[in-house]
């Protein structure tokens, strides 16, 4: 039933899982896996470990787990598979019992209570078996195929077009409830809500869209971890094809002949960046990344501003805990006090230890909530200036044609509740000009009247990507000095109305505009 | 000049429905349709909110207007104009131009009303002789108990009044009633409530500010009562209003109640939050003053149950001692409506727009209104209104007491030498405390008050007010602001 390339796969790691504690070093194993529905390979071990950590935080912490495979014939629905998997450590999957299909009956409506369907699997297993189960993962036979057809060869495909083909698998199953776990955890919810919320958008297209905005990057992570420390490597590369070639690797510190010193951080985060030749090592720690997605988890869906406010202001914190929560190879000329001390001079505060995490939240939303309003309809518009190069500026069309993307998002309460993709054509219909009053006029009758019209250009976008997240602690003003001026460009940015603070950006000199946002971004009270 | 509705019954619509649009489609439906308020041929003047330069719900649902516009038309209307007074300050041009609001309302077959006459004084080819020409011809004095007020002439000649009043959490009055929403058909200017002849005691005991404000309210009122009254409760803006402010929630009811009379319409309002005419001093004074407030009873109720859709909702603190700020303690006095509204608004902003302000100026006192409790901690004094200033001259917060440095070399001599102690007191100085910030007025413009917080703390203490101010010079200090004041002045 099951695709054999993956049920070998599967079986491999179920194998691997039962004889690891009698292993004489399971840390040096040499064979290897794939992570289930990837191309990626992996040590086993390191497998197991995700399994370990991940499981039981996000998906259920109790032992013993039933699938069962279901196919809905003429309202009725008809078993096709029971599997029982024994875990002596909740998500650890050490053996596999297929058990008879006719064990038990699931009638077509009992599927919406699935509290219901457990507990009488439950009794029926107690009964029969002598066991008791914590889970129950129930999937439809459409759920199968299309598991199938994603693992066609998926051996051979490159990370970018798995993640493209991941992305559709899951959005085509959540979408279609074809697949169905209880108790269900929040790690679900967040799937499915977020699926909700993007209503219609292909979640892969919303991953190239993203992914067309990353610059080119070589960088590790070294993850500590309570237990066990992993090394991940990170590669974007554009090929002369202008495609772009994704590499994720992991590996556990034997693998690379590496002996860690707990003592010396900035020393193994050198050795790695010379093994693995990047050109940054980042240091985390496993206990605050995996803190950080269980409160997205749990707090994302639906995206409230004080629950949005609440992440930044943590991820902001993360930041500005540099040496103390994260570190990184080399050293940021940025955290040199010298440095530092001769940009106070010139009249600069910009110690990024100092970031204010509490402040930063709070007057970016405040200042949103003010001039678009609790409830609002914002239309985004993605342009792309690089291919209209041949097009000037003042010609009709110019807009229309250097529209990338157009989104619709709708707030509520501060809430961001819907997202629509808006069509091209449809929002530049019967607009002869470039005017943005002309695309309100527009939108108006086509999807209410918007509280602002934001056109904002790939090529800013990437810069700012680039220059301010991916450079972050660069120190080099140059680019970051240019990136504004982007951003004060109308060809880059432009919104409509022009509220204050547009206009504060677009019309103060870059220098001006630092010294006086400045003393937000970063707290006082510096030496 | 009182135009009256063509229906004398107190009808009022509560309608429900999945939309604004459809909310208020559907409450027309059960008044009758949009051919009982509006005739063929009629110039249409719509009283929304306008406030600030800000989004939903400082101003009025601009989706319901659209609506509301479609259905003038549909009902025959030659022109429809809409209008109101923002807070002061803000002449109405500057608003228009941040929200672009002359060109939309121009999209959907409307016209924005300059009531102020602000997109003619920016007109350098005008000499001021021309512009009290237009000022001349564009108000109309009228006098109501003794009282003149200019009320814009496309108001006075509209042949309908359409009031669109969206409901916001109101420190006052509880909430933004349609009555409140007719008073801005003047300008901010002339609806300062002064205290000249009053002793201040007397005053605020009386709370006389709010009795004027009430009388000049509903002054206001009598001039030209809507045709038809719109009360947008669709989206409710509770716990902090009637601008957005740090604890504004929105509530969404899906609920519209319309007729054709204010007072009835605001009644039905109050009943579904719950709130009855003893709850509401606005109506109270209403009834007291003779005008003609209907029992519940007597209000015929279309379409939505009341009983089924009424709701609690987080009202405004009433006490300016409730709000909690972080580093500035709140010692009041006696104070008057008056005071209790702009500090309201004031410590409002400040604990939503300058958190990092607020966090770098530790121990801050707030006094406020007649006579205050002595502050129990030095640091910062505020003195907000003429009542505080006043009232506190003697204050020993004012002086700050000083002993003299010891002599440490007598001191040890005579450690040395042995002698006894002598029994000298230390000097005591007094100097005049510094750290006092005065915010004077009657009450006090809070425009005023944060040019002079930023002057006192400086820029490099408030660094959220700074980037404020360099914001708002777009806007509220704007040239236009100052020709606002010659324009008034004239």
């Amino acid at each position: 039933m099951i695709n054999k390339k993956f049920r070998d796969n599967w079986l491999k790691i179920i194998s691997f899982n039962k004889n690891r504690d009698i292993l004489e070093d399971p840390e040096k194993v040499k064979e290897v896996v794939r992570i289930p529905l990837s191309p990626i390979t992996i040590n086993p071990n390191i497998l197991y470990y995700f399994f370990e950590i991940l499981y039981p935080k996000f998906i259920n912490d109790q032992q013993n787990i039933l699938d069962i495979i279901i196919h809905e014939v003429d309202k009725k629905n008809k078993i096709l598979g029971l599997f029982l998997y024994k875990t002596k450590k909740a998500g650890i999957h050490e053996t596999v019992e297929s058990l008879p299909d006719k064990l038990f009956k699931i009638k077509s409506l009992e599927i919406e209570r699935l509290d219901d369907i457990f507990s009488k699997v439950q009794s029926v297993l107690l009964k029969e078996k002598n066991i008791q189960i914590s889970s129950i993962r129930i999937f439809k036979k459409e759920a199968i195929d299309l598991i199938n057809k994603h693992s066609e060869k998926i051996e051979e495909v490159s990370l970018f077009e798995f993640l493209n083909r991941i992305m559709d698998l899951i959005q085509k199953i959540l979408e279609k409830d074809l697949f169905l776990i209880y108790p269900e955890p929040i790690f679900f919810h967040f799937l499915k809500s977020g699926i909700k919320l993007l209503n219609k958008i292909r979640l892969s297209n919303f991953f190239k869209f993203i992914e067309k905005f990353l610059p080119e990057f070589n960088t590790s992570l070294l993850i500590n971890g309570n237990r066990k420390n992993l090394i991940v490597l990170l590669q974007k590369t554009i090929l002369k094809s202008k495609k772009s070639d994704l590499t994720l690797k992991f590996f556990s510190p034997e693998e690379l002949g590496i002996n860690l010193n707990d003592s010396d951080i900035k020393n193994n985060l050198s050795i790695i960046q010379e093994k693995l030749k990047t050109e940054k090592v980042y240091c985390l720690n496993q206990n605050d990344i995996l803190s950080f997605i269980s409160d997205l988890f749990e707090l994302l869906f639906p995206i409230t501003k004080e629950n949005l406010k609440f992440l930044f202001q943590k991820a902001l914190f993360g930041y500005r805990s540099f040496e103390t929560h994260w570190n990184m190879v080399p050293r940021p000329t940025i955290y040199n006090s010298l440095i530092r001390f001769l940009i106070h001079l010139i009249g600069f505060n910009l110690n990024l230890k100092k970031i204010s995490h509490w402040a930063i939240p709070e007057v970016i939303f405040n200042y949103i909530d003010f001039y678009f309003g609790l409830n609002s309809k914002i239309l985004l518009i993605i342009s792309d200036l690089n291919r209209t190069k041949k097009i000037k500026g003042s010609q009709d069309n110019f807009l229309k044609n250097s529209c990338l993307y157009a989104f619709l998002l709708e707030f509520e309460d501060s809430t961001l509740k819907n997202i629509r993709v808006i069509n091209k054509e449809k929002l530049f219909s019967d607009i002869n000009s470039n005017s943005l009053s002309s695309i309100r006029r527009a939108s108006i009758e086509k999807f209410g009247s918007p509280s602002a019209i934001i056109i904002l250009d790939k090529f800013l976008l990437q810069s700012i990507v680039k220059n301010f997240i991916f450079n972050h602690s660069k120190f080099s003003f140059i680019p970051k000095f240019k990136t504004l001026k982007l951003l004060k460009n109308e060809k880059y940015f432009t919104m409509y109305p022009e509220f204050p603070f547009y206009k504060l950006i677009k019309k103060k000199r870059s220098i001006s505009l630092l010294k006086l946002t400045l003393p937000i971004i970063i707290d006082k009270f510096e030496f | 000049m009182l135009v009256q509705s063509k229906s004398k019954k107190l009808e009022v619509a509560i309608s429900k429905a999945n939309t604004p649009k459809e909310s208020l489609l559907k409450g027309i439906e059960i008044l009758g349709g949009i051919s009982k308020f509006i005739d063929e041929g009629d110039q249409v003047f719509i009283k929304f909110n306008l406030n600030l330069p800000g989004g939903f719900p400082t101003n009025t649902n601009f989706d319901v207007l659209e609506e509301l516009i479609k259905s003038c038309k549909e009902g025959g209307a030659s022109k429809i104009s809409l209008g109101s007074f923002p807070v002061k300050g803000i002449p109405i041009k500057v608003l228009s131009d941040i929200l672009n609001l002359k060109d939309y309302f121009k999209t959907i077959g409307a016209e924005l009303a300059f009531l102020d006459n602000s997109n003619y004084y920016d007109n350098k080819d005008l000499s001021i002789e021309q512009l009290k020409k237009i000022k001349r011809d564009s108000f109309t004095n009228v006098k109501i108990n003794e009282n003149d007020y200019p009320i814009p002439n496309i108001i006075l000649n509209s042949n309908k009044f359409i009031s669109v009043n969206q409901i916001n959490a109101n420190p006052l009055f509880k909430f933004n009633l349609s009555l409140l929403n007719s008073y801005s058909i003047i300008p901010a200017k002339y609806r300062k409530i002064g205290k000249t002849q009053y002793n201040t005691i007397e005053y605020n005991s009386a709370d006389q500010y709010k009795n004027d404000l009430i009388s000049d309210i509903l002054n206001i009122f009598t001039v030209k009562r809507p045709n038809l009254v719109i009360n947008d409760m669709f989206y409710l803006l509770e716990g902090a209003g009637p601008f957005i402010y740090k604890d504004s929630k929105i509530k969404k009811t899906n609920l519209m109640i319309l007729g054709e009379d204010a007072i009835s319409v605001d009644l039905i309002t109050l009943k579904i939050l719950n709130l009855e005419i003893d709850d509401c001093e606005l109506l109270q004074q209403a009834q007291s003053k003779n005008f003609s407030v209907p029992k519940i009873s007597n209000i015929k109720v279309l379409g939505e149950n009341i009983e089924e859709n009424s709701m609690n909702v987080k009202l405004c603190f009433s006490k300016i001692e409730d709000i909690k700020l972080k580093n500035i303690f709140t010692y009041p006095g006696k104070y008057c409506s008056g005071c209790f509204k702009q500090a309201y608004h004031l410590i409002n902003f400040m604990k939503t727009y300058m958190v990092k302000d607020l966090t770098y100026n530790s121990t801050n006192s707030f006094l406020i209104g007649e006579s205050p409790i002595e502050p129990e901690k030095m640091g910062n004094v505020i003195l907000f209104g003429d009542c505080a200033i006043n009232s506190t001259k003697n204050y020993k917060f004012r002086k700050l007491i000083i002993e003299s440095r010891k002599n440490l070399i007598a001191e040890a001599k005579n450690k040395l030498f042995k002698k006894p102690k002598a029994k000298k007191k230390p000097k005591i100085k007094e100097k005049p405390n510094k750290n006092i910030l005065e915010l004077p007025g009657c009450p006090p413009d809070i425009f005023n008050c944060l040019e002079l917080i930023m002057k006192y703390y400086g820029k490099k203490n408030v660094p959220n007010l700074n980037l404020l101010t360099k914001m708002n010079e777009f806007w509220v200090n704007g040239k236009l602001a100052d020709e606002l004041k010659n324009w008034e002045a004239l």
